[in-house]
């Protein structure tokens, strides 16, 4: 054990936090090296002191905080959070918004009207608001997961499946098509006799498919799209795999690891079983125990899920000012601005689901990025 | 299964107390939020409070301690519907007390507080405890750390919480939580030394 070793190991020695092999190799250390004999009673001395600073001290919250706290959140209590939100927005506009008409004798149907356009407004505004704090959210895990694997060169399996997963996510997050090469070579391909004629599978550089069937010819765009479009002939021929794997009935083919994951970067898109697998693979090199190795795989899965149930930030709405613009709109742009925003309302909560699946991609790419880059 | 006692810091001498009528089990606390019995949530602030506020006030200091773990319990009464049980309750809870101080951090949210039935007023900051300079003096460097290294020391610490609760926490590897926290302590002593010698 070198002295450099040896000073973090006295750091989780006093912890209580070292594990015997090391604890032991430690104590040999310690009986040939006076510096660190003498570096361990002086930290002995600073997590004293630490502890003492931090954690000293007579701490209380201000009086009222608890019962204030549990105030707060009661109103959130046991809601389901989307209509009883607009509920609530509804009734405080529609009370403001009441008094307002009445008293410039605005009809009832239109008072309803700019109640309901005040909240879906104030629901768009709060998508909206969700939506840039998800992308900056995945942004900044991706900065990090890109971070923990940095300099271990573009060869590294686990790296390279890093910069992939991020490139994946992030063009998925800006709504990008997926980049196409023309006249791209064959990648990986399969041809198996089924159902009384020739299947061939193939995918190519850029990541297309194409399935030539005895009776038709078929191409995707990747895997994915491939199984959802084309699911009545791969369910016909036993067509299935990911993107770089591809699977005929009870035949398979795959590039190798390289391929495969500039195949993924082309044409696939990183979902929780990618990374399962990519995972297996880095601790498959490592350990030789396949017990430990999904032993390992299930404390990292655990991890990614409980990642997954972090709550999203709630985002703070404006509903005063968005209550004073609708009342400022003419009866023509009240009901032009209601269809608007019947329309956007759709697109919007399909892609915050987009991007929910997108944060939890983003935050599990972390944690594996931190796994590999840890060793 | 965890029977909790209600939390053993809640001082008797304090105004509204609210310590638990009886001891409630994590699953209980979690179902009785879910259910919107306003009982449960009282369980949780009473159970946890104290916990939580002792990390918000190291991590953020006196004037954001408060918001924080209010924000904190807000944030995971309209959460439990996705909270699956897979770890701990109080892991749970301070993971999200450090998501809303990473944010806070980042600057990226504004502090949107639930009107409060009565005054609706701001916590007034409580009065700093009187403590020695070098007391201080580590107090005031925390600040100066990252907040991915200032929460670990915290978490270490304050709370005494174990690496692999941490992990759990900060949603990283145990190893990650060792060499932060030797980079923590690291960095903080410089720091320190260096105003010492100034």
């Amino acid at each position: 054990m070198t002295c450099s070793d040896a000073r973090e190991a006295l750091d989780a020695l006093l912890d209580g936090e070292l594990d015997a092999a090391e604890e032991a190799g430690l104590h040999v250390h310690l009986e040939v090296c006076a510096d660190c004999e003498a570096e361990l009673k002086s930290l002995q001395s600073w997590h004293r002191t630490l502890s003492g600073a931090l954690a000293g001290g007579d701490i209380a919250p201000p009086a009222e905080a608890r019962r204030r706290a549990a105030d707060a959140a009661a109103p959130s209590l046991g809601r389901r959070r989307i209509p009883a939100g607009r509920l609530a927005a509804l009734i405080a506009i529609g009370l403001s918004v009441g008094i307002v008409a009445s008293a410039v004798g605005v009809s009832r149907a239109s008072e309803v009207r700019i109640a309901r356009v005040v909240e879906r407004m104030t629901e768009q505004e709060s998508r909206d608001l969700r939506l840039r704090a998800a992308n900056a959210e995945i942004e900044h895990d991706l900065a990090d997961a890109r971070r923990a694997v940095a300099g271990r060169g573009d060869e590294d399996p686990a790296a390279r499946a890093v910069a992939v997963a991020s490139t994946n996510i992030t063009r998925r997050l800006d709504e990008e098509t997926p980049e196409t090469q023309k006249s791209a070579g064959e990648r990986v391909s399969i041809t198996r006799e089924a159902e009384g004629g020739t299947v061939s599978v193939v995918q190519f550089e850029d990541g297309r498919i194409r399935v030539q069937t005895p009776a038709e010819r078929v191409e995707a765009r990747n895997m994915e799209e491939l199984l959802s479009r084309h699911g009545d002939v791969c369910r016909r021929y036993s067509i299935g795999g990911s993107d770089g794997f591809l699977k005929v009935a009870d035949s398979s083919a795959g590039a190798d690891w390289k391929g495969r994951l500039d195949l993924l970067l082309r044409g696939g898109a990183w979902d929780e079983n990618l990374q399962w697998e990519a995972f297996r693979g880095w601790a498959a090199a490592r350990i030789g125990d396949p017990k430990e190795i999904e032993r390992r795989l299930r404390v990292h899965q655990e991890r990614c899920r409980a990642t997954a149930e972090m709550p999203a930030p709630e985002p703070a709405v404006d509903v005063e000012a968005i209550a004073k613009k609708v009342k400022a709109l003419t009866r023509t742009e009240l009901a032009q601005t209601q269809a608007r925003l019947e329309a956007d309302m759709k697109r919007l909560e399909e892609r915050l689901k987009a991007v929910a699946e997108l944060r939890t991609r983003a935050k599990g790419l972390k944690i594996f990025a931190e796994d590999v880059g840890r060793e | 299964m965890n029977i909790i006692e209600g939390s053993p810091v809640l001082d008797a001498t304090r105004p509204h107390r609210m310590k638990p009528e009886r001891s409630w089990s994590e699953a209980e606390l979690v179902d009785g939020c879910r259910a919107g019995r306003r009982e449960a949530l009282d369980a949780l602030v009473a159970v946890y409070y104290d916990r939580l506020y002792r990390i918000a006030y190291a991590m953020a200091g006196a004037d954001a301690a408060a918001d924080l773990v209010q924000e904190t319990f807000l944030a995971a009464v309209r959460a439990f519907p996705r909270f699956r049980g897979e770890s701990q309750l109080s892991t749970w809870l301070i993971s999200i007390l450090r998501n809303r101080f990473s944010l806070l951090l980042r600057g990226r949210r504004k502090w949107h507080l639930a009107a409060l039935p009565d005054d609706g007023a701001l916590l007034p900051a409580p009065e700093p405890p009187a403590v020695e300079d070098d007391v201080r003096e580590i107090l005031d460097r925390v600040k100066d750390l990252s907040e991915e290294l200032r929460t670990t020391l915290v978490l270490f610490h304050v709370d005494g919480m174990k690496y692999a609760d941490i992990a759990r926490a900060m949603d990283c590897p145990v190893g990650t939580v060792r060499s932060r926290l030797f980079e923590a302590r690291e960095r903080l002593r410089k720091l320190v030394s260096q105003t010492e010698t100034r």
